[in-house]
């Protein structure tokens, strides 16, 4: 009798046994695969795309007119006559592109329009760059060698001047937003 | 002694039965739905989005039947953002049915360059009896977000009139249970 209860003890340690370890190997090699699914990871890329068009494309359909609220620098360009009414229908895009072509403070009244009328709209933990004929205008943190994920969007771009601003028509003007996860 | 030891088996075992059962139901579903997922919102982002050229008029009281977009020519239209969030508040349900939006729920925020969500008019009071809308609604608690994209975009009035710049935020979410 006690033989027998002895035996029943071992298979009864036994089965636990099995059974924790059944759940061991469910733990380690089913579980993690969950928060897989749940995270939002897989849909970076297609965020980062959006965002990166989406900039580009806002950019080249805002005009200068729209944004001068949000921007004193193109009050600026405004106020100095640089810009007059006659511009109206010119892009941010079209005038970022033709800014960039200029000298040193010319793209740094570039780099300052697209701060001021986009700098606050960049989500966080999001990095993004625009650049004109591959010549930096603008990054919202600093473009790392290798970034957990790229996007890059681009757009060609003809522009017009007045005086000041530009002499001449000038393009196409190649345009490129970059957004990537730091 | 022995009543105890098969009392503690049993447990064991049934706790692993139960483990197993859950994790892989759960593995199960998203082997299954996680690629259909992601073309899932990635269509409907898009819609409301990303539309381009024309697309049909929509307003709050004929909804049916229309693609409900909020992009007109590349830019987001903020009355029909109000009107989307105001058939959202008034009849979630039907609204998601409306976008053919599955079993995603969906939650909407356009903030101006102050951070703040953007109020726009509705004309004529068009947004069930309302004069203007906030442009900010989550769903209710009790779903998971698996679905988030935000960009700057350029706000258009009803008219077409430029009203500059924001950011739009479109979050997806599902419930499990």
């Amino acid at each position: 009798m006690k033989n027998g209860t002895g035996r029943r003890g071992i298979a009864f340690a036994i089965d636990a046994l099995f059974a924790i370890a059944v759940i061991a190997v469910f733990a380690i090699s089913v579980v993690p695969a969950y928060p897989a699914f749940s995270a939002t990871g897989d849909a970076a890329p297609d965020a980062l795309s959006k965002l990166s068009s989406a900039m580009l494309r806002s950019m080249c359909l805002a005009t200068a007119s729209e944004l001068s609220a949000e921007s004193p620098e193109i009050a600026e360009l405004y106020s100095d006559g640089n810009l007059t009414a006659n511009d109206s229908e010119m892009t941010a895009c079209q005038l970022v592109a033709r800014l960039s072509l200029g000298g040193a403070e010319s793209v740094a009244r570039a780099r300052n329009i697209t701060a001021e009328a986009y700098g606050a709209l960049i989500p966080p933990a999001t990095g993004l760059a625009v650049y004109a004929n591959d010549a930096l205008v603008y990054n919202s943190t600093f473009e790392p060698a290798s970034p957990g994920a790229l996007h890059s969007s681009t757009a060609f771009v003809y522009t017009y001047g007045r005086a000041g601003v530009a002499a001449e028509p000038e393009g196409p003007i190649k345009m490129e937003a970059r957004a990537w996860w730091p | 002694m022995l009543s105890a030891e098969i009392v503690l088996a049993t447990f064991v075992f049934v706790l692993a039965v139960a483990i197993i059962n859950h994790a892989y139901s759960r593995t199960l579903e998203g082997a299954l739905s996680t690629t259909s997922d992601y073309r899932d919102v990635r269509t409907y982002s898009s819609l409301l989005l990303d539309s381009q050229g024309s697309q049909p008029d929509w307003d709050y009281a004929s909804h049916g039947g229309r693609p409900l977009t909020l992009s007109s020519n590349g830019s987001i239209n903020i009355t029909k953002a109000a009107y989307l969030v105001a058939l959202l508040a008034d009849d979630e349900a039907a609204t998601l049915s409306a976008l053919s939006a599955g079993p995603y729920k969906i939650g909407i925020r356009i903030a101006g360059p102050d951070g703040s969500p953007v109020v726009a008019d509705c004309p004529g009071c068009d947004c069930g009896g309302r004069c203007s809308v906030t442009l900010e609604r989550y769903p209710a608690i009790g779903s998971n977000n698996i679905f988030t994209t935000e960009a700057p975009y350029r706000l258009v009035n009803s008219n077409g009139a430029g009203a500059g710049v924001g950011q739009v935020k479109l979050l997806f979410y599902r419930t499990y249970d």
